[in-house]
C-alpha cells in the first residue's frame, strides 16, 4: 500500500522509528498467516523473517505493495524451512465448536460475537491451498497477482482457490451455529488504563 | 439454485470482498462479511511484542543515522490497513436486518488499537508512539533540549536537528517527550512561544509544559 512507501524510503535509509511502522503495519497479518501454516511457531517464524527483512531492506527495491509481497514471501520460505526441521505437515486446525458462544436467548443471541482468532480459525480449516489464498488477500492485503508470486502460482489459480475458500466460509456460516456479529477484538491484554479509553471510543 | 450464486457470492461478489472492497450493499452472507472484518482486524498488542527484538536487529545492520536527512514522516499507522474497516462498514450498513449493527460500537476507527499505556501523544503529530530506544543520537539531542530553560530550548544547536527531525518546530516539544518516554500533558505544543499570561510566568509556564 502507499501509506507505506515514505516509511519504506526512509527505512532503507536506515531510519529505524520508520522501520517500526513498516513493522507495525505487516506483523499482524504476518502473524496471521504464518500461525495457518506453523501454528504456535507463527511468533518464532515471524521473528527469523523480521531479522532478514531488517538485514535486506536496503537492497529492496519497490513500493508498499511490494513490500508486503516480499515480507510474505520470506515468511513462507520461513515457515517451510522450518516445517521441514520439524518433519511435519503445515497444521490444520480444525474449528473447535467450545468457539461459539452459546447465547441465552435471542436477543442476546443477535449480540453474541466471536473475534479474530475465531475467524482466523476457521479460515485455517479450509483446505491449505484455500487458506492461503483467503489470508494472503484478506490478512495480508495482496492483490490476486502478488499472492500468486508468494505461492507460485498464476493470479487465476489463486483467485480460484480464495474464491472457493470463502464459498466454504459461507457455506460453513449458513449450516452451523455461527453467531451472526462477529467484533473487531479489542485487546483483551491491555490494561486498565487502556480499557477505559476503549470505554471512551467506543 | 445455482450453486456459484450461493449466498450471494459469485465470483465478482468474492473479489470485491477478497480486496476488501465489498459493494454497498453487498449481497454476500453479513456474516462472511463479518468473519473476513474480524480476520482483518487491526493488531493486537500481543501481536507486536517481538517489535523491540526486530528493531534492535534493525539497528545492528543500519548503524547511528545520527539525523533523518529530512523530516520524520510520522504517518498515521493503519495496522492492517482500511480494510476491516471497510468490510465491517459494509457488514454493518449494507445489509438491514440482521445484527451486525453491534459491529459498529466496536470498531476503533482506522488508528491503531493499541496505544503505549500512560504516553498519550498529540494525535495530529503521529499515531505512533516510539515505544523501543530511539537512536542514542536522537534521544540525547532531546534529553539535552528538554533539560534546557525553556525560554533558552530554541536557541540551541540540537534544536535545528529536531526541529528536522520532527518534520517541523513546532513538533519538537511532542516529538522529544514522545521519544524520552516522558508523559507529554497537553499544553502549548512549542515551549519557545508559549503564551505568558496572567499567573503564568514564562519559567513556570515552560517547566509543566514539558512534562
Amino acid at each position: 500500500m502507499n501509506d507505506l512507501r515514505d516509511a519504506l524510503i526512509r527505512a532503507k535509509r536506515g531510519d529505524e522509528l520508520s522501520f517500526a511502522i513498516l513493522y507495525r503495519a505487516v506483523q499482524p497479518g504476518l502473524l496471521r498467516y504464518l500461525r495457518a501454516l506453523v501454528a504456535d511457531d507463527a511468533e518464532d517464524v515471524a521473528a527469523d523473517t523480521w531479522l532478514q527483512i531488517a538485514r535486506d531492506i536496503g537492497g529492496f527495491h519497490g513500493g508498499g505493495d511490494a513490500l508486503r509481497c516480499w515480507i510474505a514471501t520470506v515468511g513462507r520460505h520461513r515457515a517451510m524451512d522450518h516445517l521441514r526441521r520439524m518433519r511435519r505437515r503445515p497444521v490444520s486446525v480444525a474449528v473447535a465448536d467450545g468457539e461459539t458462544p452459546s447465547a441465552e436467548d435471542a436477543a442476546d443471541r443477535a449480540l453474541t460475537s466471536v473475534g479474530t482468532d475465531a475467524a482466523l480459525a476457521m479460515i485455517t480449516a479450509l483446505p491449505r491451498d484455500q487458506a492461503e489464498a483467503v489470508l494472503l488477500r484478506v490478512v495480508m492485503g495482496l492483490d490476486a497477482p502478488a499472492a500468486g508470486r508468494v505461492l507460485g502460482k498464476r493470479a487465476g489459480a489463486v483467485r480460484t482457490a480464495a474464491y472457493r475458500g470463502l464459498r466454504r466460509l459461507a457455506d460453513h456460516l449458513t449450516h452451523s451455529d455461527t453467531p451472526v456479529t462477529w467484533t473487531l477484538p479489542l485487546d483483551t491484554g491491555g490494561t486498565p488504563a487502556r480499557s477505559t479509553t476503549l470505554k471512551d471510543i467506543g | 439454485m445455482n450453486p456459484s450464486h450461493r449466498y450471494g457470492l459469485d465470483r465478482a461478489v468474492a473479489e470485491q470482498l477478497l480486496a476488501g472492497r465489498p459493494a454497498w450493499p453487498s449481497t454476500a452472507d453479513p456474516r462472511l462479511l463479518g468473519l473476513l472484518a474480524a480476520a482483518a482486524a487491526p493488531a493486537r498488542k500481543a501481536e507486536l511484542a517481538g517489535e523491540g527484538a526486530v528493531v534492535d536487529a534493525f539497528r545492528c545492520h543500519h548503524p547511528s543515522p545520527a539525523v533523518f536527512p529530512e523530516p520524520l514522516p510520522l504517518p498515521r499507522s493503519r495496522l492492517a490497513g482500511p480494510l476491516p474497516v471497510r468490510l465491517a462498514a459494509a457488514a454493518t450498513l449494507g445489509v438491514a436486518g440482521v445484527g451486525v449493527a453491534a459491529f459498529a460500537g466496536t470498531l476503533p476507527g482506522p488508528g491503531p488499537v493499541y496505544e503505549t499505556p500512560g504516553s498519550p501523544h498529540p494525535p495530529e503529530t503521529s499515531s505512533v508512539t516510539p515505544r523501543r530506544k530511539p537512536a542514542p543520537s536522537l534521544l540525547d539531542l532531546c534529553t539535552a533540549w528538554l533539560a534546557q530553560p525553556p525560554g533558552e530550548r530554541n536557541s540551541t544547536s540540537a534544536f535545528a536537528a529536531l526541529a528536522t527531525a520532527a518534520g517541523g518546530a513546532d513538533r519538537v516539544n511532542a516529538y522529544c517527550t514522545s521519544l524520552a518516554g516522558v508523559p507529554s500533558a497537553p499544553g502549548p505544543e512549542s515551549p519557545a512561544v508559549a503564551p505568558a499570561g496572567p499567573g503564568n510566568t514564562g519559567r513556570t509556564a515552560g517547566g509543566s509544559g514539558r512534562d
